[in-house]
């Protein structure tokens, strides 16, 4: 068959709706319902006009989903005109080639509606159709019309809905991809690190600088296996035990929270930087020391607040150092970078408390 | 006196770039949006030097900051940092130093001092 480059561009259009060889859908079926009820005849379809055949996405009193058509010259003609009407269709030579007509069961009737894209091509008909001769009021038309709108509307949502769930889908994999590049750059930040600084004799420091990487690449860890959307604080403070208190001397306690990648990263840096301290300075550098680290959530003022408490004791006399150290300047950002951060030192040990509203901590 | 307005949503960098300017004797006042950065500029009369990121939360990026505080507060000095392209002339107020990120201390405390 002679294809037009109209008519494929037609037919593509169809294509696009993925329509065609669909299951029957009650969105479709009430339509023709209604059609029918409305236009009081036996037969009402939502009609798809494919590529020598006609695929019936919805119909009453028909009995069959699809129909060949004989030539296309015949599917164009029930095309051509935004709503046609024929009273007998005996008496219309458009319809010599329609099987319907022609043969079994002989349709006199037709009228129909069409379904028109946007990019004017035409893909079917919204029709009812009888036995015998009739005629429709300008209401019985007009609804017609209506309705094959209503059908364009559901077959054009369909699409929207269905490129948006796979733009979704390739954010998806695009997200993941950043995510895995980022950690690549993290590990070469640390070999390169490593590298350049063999030579310095300070290993106090570079050793420092590499776990400093480390927490942090430990905190990429855990957001990167929830796609960078959100961390368990639980899943943050396991490594930072494994790493510094696998002796049991440090003892965490608190409900499983969620929190956003900016938490997710100031936190692990902070527990990194408190547990280091304790271990050189702190509680843990006696075997009597310990560490409690405890959170809640408060709901008692206007907003729910997050509350962090590390508590060490058992440790050697401790105070407040005089210099400012990176260390204690991680620690003094806090939660999320932005304060909240209360220390004392007692006689017994360091208590730090933390607090940041629950939104902020959670947030995306 | 010179005191730097650092504007930073990253909590890092901006501790960074305070740390490094503090080292260098200079007074720094720190800021994580441009929000914070206005309510800090109309309660201290003394900021001489804005130092803002240009991507950061809330209802100003780094950008209309810099048009808001050369129009409100004019003898302040303007540097603008990024780690996208240069912005195009127009983008910026005249007169303003634009520096790449990630920063260098050499570079950030040349810029500081021609500000």
């Amino acid at each position: 068959m002679n294809i037009t480059r109209r008519e494929s561009e037609r037919l593509a259009a169809l294509a696009s709706y993925n329509m065609l060889d669909t299951p029957r859908e009650r969105d479709f079926d009430e339509i023709a319902d209604l059609a029918s009820r409305i236009c009081g005849t036996p037969i009402a379809v939502v009609n798809l006009i494919a590529e020598a055949r006609q695929f019936f996405k919805a119909e009453v009193g028909l009995g069959v989903r699809e129909t060949p058509l004989d030539s296309s010259f015949c599917a164009k003609a029930i095309l051509e005109e935004d709503f046609l009407l024929v009273p007998d269709a005996t008496k219309d030579h458009r319809f010599d080639c329609n099987p319907l007509v022609t043969g079994e069961p002989g349709l006199r009737f037709y009228a129909g509606a069409l379904l028109k894209t946007e990019q004017g091509h035409a893909i079917g008909t919204v029709c009812v159709l009888d036995y015998k001769p009739h005629d429709l009021t300008d209401l019985q038309q007009d609804t017609l019309r209506v309705l094959a709108r209503q059908v364009m509307r559901q077959l054009e949502l369909r699409k929207a809905l269905r490129d948006r769930d796979e733009a979704q889908r390739q954010q998806a994999v695009l997200n993941a991809e950043i995510a895995h590049r980022m950690k690549n750059t993290l590990a070469m930040v640390q070999a390169i690190a490593t590298q350049t600084l063999k030579g310095v004799t300070e290993r106090d420091a570079v050793a420092a600088f590499s776990q400093r990487i480390a927490a942090m690449g430990m905190a990429h860890d855990q957001l990167l296996q929830q796609d960078w959307e959100a961390a368990s604080l639980l899943s943050v403070v396991r490594p930072m035990l494994a790493l510094h208190g696998d002796d049991g001397r440090i003892v965490a306690s608190g409900p499983d929270i969620e929190l956003g990648p900016k938490a997710t990263v100031s936190i692990s840096l902070m527990l990194h930087e408190l547990a280091t301290n304790a271990t050189k300075h702190g509680s843990l550098s006696l075997p009597t020391g310990k560490v409690d680290l405890s959170w809640l959530i408060d709901e008692s003022g206007d907003e729910p607040m997050l509350r962090v408490r590390w508590e060490e004791s058992g440790g050697p006399l401790v105070s407040e150092p005089t210099r400012r150290s990176f260390g204690s300047r991680l620690i003094k950002m806090g939660l999320l970078g932005k304060g909240g951060v209360q220390k004392q030192w007692l006689p017994t040990g360091l208590i730090a408390e933390f607090e940041a509203s629950l939104a902020d901590v959670q947030r995306p | 006196m010179t005191v730097v307005l650092v504007v930073e949503d990253e909590p890092l960098i901006r501790m960074d770039l305070a740390s490094m300017i503090e080292d260098a004797g200079i007074d720094v006042i720190e800021a994580c949006n441009a929000d914070d950065a206005i309510a800090i500029l109309e309660v201290r009369k003394d900021i001489t030097i804005l130092f803002t990121d240009i991507e950061m939360p809330g209802s100003m990026d780094g950008l209309k900051l810099a048009f808001a505080v050369r129009v409100r507060w004019p003898p302040v000095s303007i540097i603008i940092a990024s780690g996208r392209i240069r912005p195009d002339p127009h983008e910026m107020p005249p007169e303003v130093q634009f520096l790449r990120k990630p920063h260098t201390e050499v570079i950030v405390m040349e810029a500081i001092k021609a500000a």
